[in-house]
């Protein structure tokens, strides 16, 4: 089940919203929010439900085991590791060694995020940050809370653990939570769909303008998708009484990709500087080991998003740029004015996206060379103008939504028109919903870009 | 008393061994889906009518599948159908090749619906044929499927199974 | 202060909305289900049957997506939302329809090569073997004759091309009747419904002039007709697909003066009719099925004037308001359609001693047919 789903939005989430409130204890409540939790995974392929309770039990036993051996502490930590890798790499990786044909389109939903989850509760144990969570239950809810489990965000088990056992469950939460997930739908439905179609309707054009085009939907719909969806996720997690901390931040304003990557899925990012960077020596080390570290932990990125040469490609090409910021790039922008490695950034990051969605790095370099002029037919030609005119809208609001002005404007309405931009915003935000809705209704089913990782 | 401290201090690993063993179990079914047949349609017809005896059915055309078994001929690769000459009796071939793996759904249910039809029309006054339907068979098998009403289903289906 | 703010409007926007989701979600549940949707006209899916099997696979809950999409309370106005937003900001096509000013046009379809090689075979072979005067008119789409409705920078697939490449491969023995040219001239007139994917009375009239000339049925013009509105709200399928707002359509009914009492036998049915309109397909949610009430497989006319011509109509839904016209001329009119035809052609042929054989399609179907070829060998 997806969070963008009528069946979410209109069955499940009121349900187990009235369920959970209706429950009384919070031991009670984490009792419910689990068997929801599980049904919720359950949903799509109930075989993968398996999959999951195995990977809890492991988990759980191991976290117990690791802080209580003291002989063989090295070979369980190790083992205890190694079987959530192999899960995954089994799921994901096996066709890039494996030379016969494998059905892999059974991925268990959300394999790389509770899979790291639980990898990060082992680290966190293993530097004794945390005690073993004793409790299967709240261990249980801790790996696969159906807030977070399907895309993320990767929430640390340091950040859970206290709000597992007690958390507020305040009016202004579960509102704060609603509206946060009312605006991930919008971003999901109103932005990253229909750029979805933009990045369709260009896919076999011939011309400079078109390519760029091309790009720059891709650049959109991934964000809006991918932001949007932890904002749902985020908002629902709260309404249950969670605080996660947030997944992007508005990352297309980035000057330099050290920061885009601390602005663009952000957990995923920590996720590799503490359980990969950090424990290989991070920079504290002498350069020959940084770059190779940061390295490794870019490669690792990359490989992370598929099972694909172009992902790999992806992470090493930004790896590369954040190695020359580091040595020697950032001390020559910051003498430019600030625009400048703005839009330095932004043009990297473009041009690594267009090897995050090509089928190849062949393609890739074909669609990077029409940008720049070579092997178009045109510089713009009918079908471009026919896509560029019909969503000319959706690409200036679309641009307008990535930078933080619109929060600025809104923090400014209520300034100045206090209680009418109360009363607006409210308005705005339940005709969206309902535009959103009607959207849904309407259009055949559109899955998560996200949720094949 | 020093084999219960034992089995305590191993119940970790025995029980991850166990799961590692279920685990390779669960993985062992997920991954042993049927492969696809490489064989070709006319070795797989051969395979699987070898030795029936068709002389009471006829091999019908296009327009029949069409109207019969409610199926664009067209949307596959190949496609056969065997019809009983006798219109009061329910036998039916059907042998397939899919395009895509993904046709296989919309088959399957249009052979269930055939059958229920066919149910509905002999129900009542033709025991005997109400049997074959009861009895038939439908099975996909990747890129090949099969739909069988006939005496000799077990018979037929089984070469159907071993001629992929 | 401004933090109170935003928390006060959250507290009103959830509320909102979680009594939104809470309304529906029993309004949902109460509500029986539809079968169908009168204005998608289609069939909606129902409350999945239950199976394991289903279960285990996921189809069931695929099935259960579905179905709370399709019985969502208020599809119908939440589908015309939709299409007001794309409208509003510029959007110009909708799955394979254009929105254009004031009018939906399809955009023109690509050619099954093989199975076009196919039926232009068929339909060569059948003429040539029987000899008698044959005729193929194949019917431009709106996309080509009113491509100046299109919006800006359409680009859509060459239709005159395959036009001109089908009649090239037609047999000197079939007539090639090419209506281009005479819609072409009128193309500024009401030729093709604004929310179907129809030509109106009014193209069919102009084509038939054209059709009279080759197969020698004589001269008519406007005034041998009397006209009747039959609707002025048809909403077609093309509006049926996008969920347009606004945009329909008069349909009109060409009766011809010098027309005399004929019996209208749907074999397929087995129904007769003393009249080719329909009443009831007038009223059903296709108004365009005033026309024959629809497509089957075989309907024959048999009219009491004195011609001793008979006529073997293979065609498709474009054909339906052709018959109209072509009533005067013939004792006996034998209609097939092939989608819908699953007996013998040559027995109908020489049951009804035809003496002319008009195919009639419209370009988008016939490049994507499949059943011509089957018919006809």
């Amino acid at each position: 089940m997806i969070f963008n789903s009528l069946i979410f939005i209109f069955f499940f989430l009121p349900i187990s919203l009235i369920l959970y409130y209706l429950t009384p204890s919070l031991y009670l409540k984490n009792i419910v929010l689990l068997i929801i939790s599980l049904l919720f995974y359950a949903w799509n392929d109930p075989a993968t439900l398996i999959l999951l309770i195995l990977s809890i039990l492991w988990n759980y036993l191991s976290g117990i085991q690791i802080s209580k051996e003291t002989k063989h502490r090295k070979l369980v930590i190790i083992t205890s590791i190694v079987f959530n890798v192999v899960i995954l790499f089994i799921y994901k990786y096996i066709d890039m060694i494996v030379p016969f044909e494998v059905d892999t389109s059974h991925v268990p939903m959300g394999l790389s995020f509770f899979t790291f989850s639980a990898i990060s509760y082992l680290g966190d144990i293993i530097t004794e940050k945390v005690e073993p969570q004793k409790d299967i239950v709240l261990f249980s809810l801790y790996i696969c809370f159906f807030g977070k489990i399907s895309s993320g965000p990767i929430v640390t088990y340091a950040k859970m653990q206290p709000q597992l056992e007690l958390r507020a469950l305040n009016r202004t939460k579960f509102y704060t939570g609603m509206v946060l997930f009312i605006k991930g739908l919008v971003k999901k439905i109103i932005f990253a769909d229909q750029f979805a179609l933009v990045f369709q309707g260009l896919s076999s054009n011939n011309s400079v303008l078109g390519a760029w085009l091309y790009t720059i939907s891709y650049a959109l719909q991934l964000y809006f998708d991918f932001s949007g969806y932890s904002d749902m996720a985020i908002g629902v997690s709260k309404m249950f009484g969670f605080d996660f901390d947030i997944n992007f931040d508005h990352p297309y304003m980035s000057k330099t990709i050290q920061e885009f990557f601390r602005r663009w899925h952000i957990s995923l990012g920590n996720w590799f500087k503490n359980y990969v960077y950090i424990p290989l020596g991070g920079s504290r080390v002498n350069n020959v080991l940084y770059v190779r570290n940061i390295l490794i932990v870019w490669f690792l990125t990359g490989i992370w998003h598929g099972a694909d040469i172009t992902y790999i490609f992806w992470g090493l090409y930004l790896g590369i740029f954040v190695l020359m910021e580091k040595f020697f790039l950032k001390k020559g922008l910051a003498k430019l004015p600030r625009f400048i490695s703005h839009i330095y950034t932004l043009l990297i990051v473009l041009i690594g996206w267009v090897f995050f969605f090509s089928p190849s790095i062949q393609s890739a370099f074909d669609t990077l060379l029409k940008m720049f002029g070579f092997g178009a037919a045109s510089f713009a030609d009918s079908d471009f103008l026919f896509v560029f005119t019909s969503y000319l809208v959706l690409i200036i609001f679309g641009i307008f939504f990535a930078t933080p002005i619109y929060d600025k404007l809104q923090i400014v309405s209520y300034n100045l028109l206090k209680n009418k931009g109360i009363i607006i915003t409210s308005i705005v935000y339940v005709v969206f919903f309902v535009i959103c809705i009607s959207l849904m209704v309407g259009s055949t089913y559109q899955s998560f870009l996200y949720s094949a990782f | 008393m020093s084999k219960n401290l034992n089995i305590k201090k191993h119940i970790f690993s025995i029980l991850k061994g166990l799961i590692i063993v279920l685990m390779c179990i669960f993985l062992y079914f997920t991954f042993s889906k049927p492969q696809a047949s490489s064989k070709d349609f006319t070795t797989v017809q051969n395979g699987m009518l070898n030795n029936i005896d068709l002389s009471t059915m006829e091999l019908k055309d296009n327009i029949s599948i069409k109207r019969f078994l409610n199926l664009e001929p067209e949307m596959f690769e190949n496609i056969i159908y065997y019809k009983s000459q006798d219109a009061l009796n329910a036998d039916e071939i059907v042998l397939v090749q899919f395009k895509s793996i993904d046709d296989a759904k919309i088959f399957e249910e249009k052979m269930e619906a055939r059958i229920d039809e066919q149910r509905n029309i002999f129900s009542g006054y033709a025991p005997e044929q109400e049997d074959k339907l009861k009895n038939s068979i439908i099975d996909v098998q990747m890129n090949y499927a099969c739909m069988v009403v006939s005496q000799d289903v077990k018979t037929i289906h089984d070469q159907f199974l071993r001629s992929l | 202060m401004k933090q109170k703010r935003s928390e006060i409007a959250a507290h009103y926007i959830a509320r909102i909305v979680f009594g939104l989701m809470c309304v529906v979600l029993v309004i949902n549940i109460l509500i029986p289900d539809q079968k169908n949707s009168q204005a998608e006209n289609r069939s909606l899916q129902t409350f999945p049957d239950f199976s394991f099997d289903d279960l285990l696979s996921g189809q069931f809950s695929r099935d259960l997506n579905n179905y709370i999409s399709d019985q969502f309370v208020g599809r119908d106005s939440l589908i015309h939302i939709r299409y007001l937003l794309n409208k509003m900001t510029g959007v110009k096509k909708i799955d394979d329809v254009y929105l254009g000013d004031g009018t939906l046009i399809q955009e023109n379809s690509t050619v099954n090569e093989e199975q076009m090689n196919r039926n232009l075979n068929a339909i060569n072979n059948f003429c040539i073997n029987h000899q008698v005067r044959s005729g193929f008119l194949l019917v431009p789409n709106a996309a080509n004759i009113q491509s100046n409705s299109l919006p800006a920078y359409s680009n859509t697939a060459d239709q005159d091309a395959q036009m001109d490449q089908i009649f090239s491969m037609l047999d000197t023995s079939v007539m090639t009747i090419d209506v281009r040219d005479t819609l072409d001239k009128h193309k500024d007139e009401y030729l093709y419904y604004h929310s179907d994917h129809h030509w109106t009375s009014l193209a069919t009239f102009y084509a038939f002039q054209e059709l009279a000339s080759s197969f020698e049925l004589g001269k008519v013009k406007k005034s041998d007709y009397t006209i009747y509105r039959v609707s002025d709200n048809f909403k077609g399928t093309l509006a049926k697909k996008v969920g347009s707002v606004g945009i329909q359509d008069d349909i009109e009914i060409y009766v011809s003066e010098n027309l005399d009492d004929y019996v209208v036998m749907d074999e397929s049915n087995g129904t007769r009719s003393c009249s080719i309109y329909n009443s009831e397909g007038l009223e059903s949610s296709n108004a365009y099925d005033v026309f024959l009430g629809g497509n089957t497989g075989l309907v024959q006319i048999e009219s009491l004037n004195d011609s001793d011509r008979h006529l073997l109509l293979i065609k498709d839904s474009y054909a339906n308001s052709m018959v109209q016209f072509l009533l005067p001329y013939y004792r006996t009119i034998t209609i097939v359609d092939p989608r819908y035809f699953y007996e013998d052609i040559e027995r109908i042929f020489n049951l009804n001693l035809i003496t002319d054989v008009l195919f009639l399609y419209n370009t988008n179907t016939f490049v994507q047919d499949t059943s011509i070829a089957d018919v006809l060998e």
